[in-house]
């Protein structure tokens, strides 16, 4: 209880400090309020013209409740970000060899060759649990998934696109679509096999398929089961889910890592 | 067969836990030592306010009066932004006393935790700080 606690707290002192960002505050007229004028995020979740829930807004994964704050930036890192094998037991995880003997390897060398560290993307799914905002921007046809985390988007397509054959691989892979009843359904392939699935480092292969549910369950929360099937890497789908919590009036910042990148020299 | 799975499983555990305390953008293990912590006073003298990490430069006078500078990194632009800094919170000629870890590598380099503004003994980091008020 009282770690859930610290973990809400360490999400509020996050974004307490609005009056000094770099857009001025702008009240969202749109937004259900309390009585008291604030954000009422348990408001019923909003539609768009077309009937289909609206995802629109801007969202920061949540801190894992068990974790603690850490650093100067008091954070707690959502615990798929860490790892995506978090909620199973070692023994569990439906790794294949060559690939648990990668990601020890990358344990063991404390993450130096994390691509990130090295200012390239965080592909998909791990940018979904990045503790940086995303904003989701919703069109009947396309939907944009823009991250703060190295400043790059997602394109979602809901139209009767095709994926081509033998695609060039990529770091966010290629999306599609597709509404089942209130959940979007997002079907990604088409990977490059450089990205790491988390920040410890399970790896994966072009053969990457990851299917992404979003869910907006009220005004203020979208919960996003992420299922990743990659037999070449894993014996068994992984699936878990992230939250997600709206950010309310807050808008994204640029962030590029390349700007003035100095770790790497300093790794030891 | 059992005492490989132990060794995952200890490895894993072991190093995800070590690898916890992470500026968003890298491991913290793979820079700083959790074993080395370091106290330091002294002067800015100079402030990377950039991305992926701002980084800020101290001279730090030794009790023989030598003076060293220390480069300590702090989390990115945005983070503190939305902690309530602003590029002006910490200027030139500033004291402060940082905690923080050293760089595994030895050099005079760290991972700040706290930064205390000597004159007001206002941490720049705690709670709900919003920074120095202008």
């Amino acid at each position: 209880m009282r770690s859930t606690i610290q973990a809400v707290v360490v999400v509020v002192i996050m974004f307490a400090g609005q009056a000094s960002a770099q857009w001025a505050k702008h009240a969202d007229k749109s937004m259900p309020r309390t009585p008291d004028g604030k954000p009422n995020l348990s408001a019923p979740a909003p539609k768009g013209s077309d009937g289909k829930v609206d995802l629109s807004g801007v969202w920061l994964p949540d801190a894992d409740p068990d974790g603690s704050p850490q650093g100067v930036e008091h954070m707690v890192f959502p615990k798929h970000f860490v790892s995506i094998t978090a909620d199973m037991k070692p023994p569990d995880v439906p790794i294949q060899p060559w690939a648990r003997d990668l990601l020890n390897q990358r344990l063991q060398n404390n993450g130096k060759d994390d691509p990130a560290a090295h200012c390239k993307p965080t592909g998909t799914p791990a940018v979904v649990s990045v503790p940086v905002p995303h904003k989701i921007v919703q069109t009947p046809q396309l939907i944009l998934i823009l991250y703060e985390e190295g400043t790059v988007f997602r394109q979602i397509f809901l139209d009767d696109r095709q994926t081509v054959q033998d695609p060039e691989p990529r770091w966010m892979g290629y999306s599609k679509g597709r509404w089942e009843g209130d959940t979007l359904v997002v079907d990604t392939t088409g990977f490059n096999d450089q990205s790491w699935l988390d920040r410890a480092g399970h790896p994966h292969t072009e053969a990457l398929h990851v299917i992404e549910r979003y869910r907006r369950r009220d005004f203020g929360h979208i919960d996003i089961e992420v299922t990743i099937d990659d037999p070449k890497a894993y014996t068994k789908p992984i699936t878990y889910t992230q939250k997600t919590t709206l950010v309310p009036e807050e808008d994204l910042l640029e962030y590029f890592c390349s700007e003035n990148e100095k770790d790497v020299q300093l790794f030891k | 067969m059992k005492a490989k799975v132990f060794g995952y499983l200890a490895l894993g555990f072991g190093l995800l836990v070590a690898a916890l305390p992470a500026p968003a953008h890298h491991a913290f293990s793979a820079e700083f030592d959790e074993k080395k912590p370091v106290k330091l006073s002294g002067t800015v003298t100079k402030i990377e306010w950039q991305n992926p990490h701002i980084w800020f430069y101290i001279d730090v006078k030794d009790d023989s009066g030598k003076t060293t500078n220390w480069g300590m990194e702090m989390a990115s632009p945005n983070l503190l932004i939305r902690n309530g800094w602003t590029r002006n919170t910490l200027k030139l000629g500033d004291m402060v006393t940082v905690d923080g870890f050293q760089a595994k590598n030895g050099s005079n380099n760290g991972n700040a935790r706290v930064v205390i503004l000597a004159p007001t003994g206002q941490s720049l980091f705690a709670g709900s700080s919003s920074g120095r008020s202008q």
